[in-house]
């Protein structure tokens, strides 16, 4: 149990119910077993207990954490959830405030703070925030990312590409990123969109030939192009050959499941018909 | 546009929901706790002799989205998917439903204008369903949904009572020890899908079999 605690703890994952489980089932009991390891399974349980919304086994490893580590910043981090748990956000956010004055290269308390916002619905104060700090950390992958769901969500599609573009430039080999660009795009719409959108989908499906995602933006994008009454028929030539050879590879990679048992192998058929006359 | 009058349509008082689209919807929302989910609701397609006589039940649920919510093509894929499967099938598609990412946070957004509209254009008497993320519970006490309708561009409320088949009590505690299994995890929805695509989120086959075997 200990091991696969400590792998979650490496690789950041969020099993909360596990952790929570592990915890109930074997850990709570034998933490002494754990020598020094103990403290930071603690505080790893004390976080999924709150994701869980599970306050007494919280509270009681924070109390002991805190006496442990009377001084911590990590524990006032527990703290401020705590306070985020009870609906006390204000009181979140000024000691989140407190913290960053404490420390301003911290980047953790910024990004909590955001999330509360977020989650107070407080979109347009979060993008300030999120962007203040970007300023700041600039290289911070998961903030340009959080940021461009945030424009998204607000239909900034322009701002979002900023951001999308952000992540290409630090991770170019990265499909996703690419991908994710060309459906920010898809999505933008008109021709010169599309075109770009296309270019996306090609990129990500050169850096992973297996991602669904990736060619179903490349069907769709190059479908809706050889369709547009305003492409000249030189390009539309050119774009229908994208459609058929992504057909092509949509089709092998269902026929090599059964997913599509009888009768349904004619869905895909129809699929890419009545998407092409939509265009 | 006025819309011929169905006689199958919705009554105004009552929209039913079988066991098998309750508890996909309920699953869906259970196994993304932290992310806007959305999907479509189906029934079969009337026959002409049920004409007239039919009650108007929501018979089954495809789970569709759990991540890029605000792009298209992914949504637009899937939908032109679920319609060439209707027609395979004999289904349509006669509501949608989304949850929001914010516990607090229940109300329509342009997401869901948007995607009801373009369903809206085949059956104007699309049923727009809403979770109320707070009455989100492994036990739930009631539906946790808040209907809509389509109406002149806008998403607006529609007054109906929900009710849960075969029986309000027995479809909540099968959805409950459902959530308490932890069948959620057998739950695929489009996304999934695209992930593996032997992976089946049309049926839900797996799934179905949990349901039946809970409910019976």
């Amino acid at each position: 149990a200990r091991d696969r605690l400590r792998k979650w703890r490496d690789e950041n994952e969020r099993k909360s119910e596990d952790v929570v489980d592990l915890f109930i089932s074997y850990i709570g009991s034998n933490l002494s077993k754990l020598g020094d390891e103990k403290w930071v399974v603690m505080e790893q349980v004390a976080i999924a207990s709150m994701d869980m919304h599970n306050l007494p086994i919280a509270e009681d490893l924070i109390m002991e954490l805190k006496e442990r580590f009377p001084k911590s910043e990590r524990v006032r981090l527990l703290q401020i959830q705590r306070l985020n748990l009870l609906g006390r956000h204000e009181d979140a956010m000024k000691g989140l405030d407190a913290m960053i004055d404490r420390d301003p290269t911290n980047s953790v308390p910024y990004k909590r703070k955001i999330a509360i916002l977020k989650s107070l619905g407080r979109t347009t104060e979060a993008i300030k925030e999120l962007s203040e700090y970007l300023n700041r950390f600039m290289s911070d992958q998961e903030a340009w990312s959080e940021l461009c769901d945030l424009y998204l969500s607000e239909g900034e599609y322009n701002r979002a590409v900023f951001c999308a573009e952000e992540l290409v430039l630090h991770t170019p080999h990265n499909f996703f990123v690419h991908q994710r660009l060309g459906d920010i795009r898809y999505t933008m719409g008109g021709i010169e969109n599309l075109k770009l959108a296309l270019s996306y989908y090609s990129q990500a499906l050169k850096l992973n030939a297996s991602s669904m995602r990736s060619i179903f933006g490349l069907f769709l994008s190059a479908s809706s192009l050889s369709t547009n009454p305003r492409v000249p028929p030189a390009d539309k030539k050119e774009y229908t050959r994208v459609v058929t050879w992504a057909v092509d590879q949509i089709t092998k990679r269902y026929s090599g499941t059964n997913v599509l048992e009888d009768g349904k192998a004619e869905m895909l058929a129809g699929v890419f018909g009545a998407l092409q006359i939509q265009g | 546009m006025s819309s011929v009058p169905d006689s199958s349509s919705v009554s105004n008082q009552q929209v039913n929901f079988d066991l098998r689209a309750f508890c996909k919807v309920i699953l869906h929302v259970t196994k993304y706790p932290q992310n806007p989910v959305n999907g479509v609701l189906l029934r079969e397609k009337r026959k002409d002799k049920d004409a007239g006589s039919r009650k108007f039940v929501i018979q089954d649920a495809i789970p569709v989205l759990h991540m890029s919510k605000y792009t298209t093509p992914m949504m637009e894929f899937a939908l032109t998917q679920i319609e060439q499967y209707c027609k395979g099938s004999d289904m349509e598609v006669v509501g949608y439903y989304q949850a929001n990412e914010s516990l607090k946070d229940n109300q329509p957004d342009i997401v869901a204008l948007r995607i009801s509209e373009k369903l809206a254009e085949s059956n104007p008497n699309l049923i727009v369903v809403m979770i109320n993320n707070d009455q989100l519970n492994s036990n739930l006490e009631c539906a946790p949904f808040t209907l809509y309708q389509v109406n002149e561009g806008k998403l607006r409320p529609k007054e109906a009572r929900i009710n849960l088949l075969p029986d309000e009590d027995g479809a909540l505690s099968t959805v409950s020890a459902l959530i308490q299994a932890k069948s959620y995890r057998h739950l695929i929805d489009f996304d999934n899908h695209l992930e593996d695509i032997s992976l089946n989120y049309w049926i839900n086959p797996t799934l179905n079999e949990e349901i039946e075997q809970l409910s019976s």
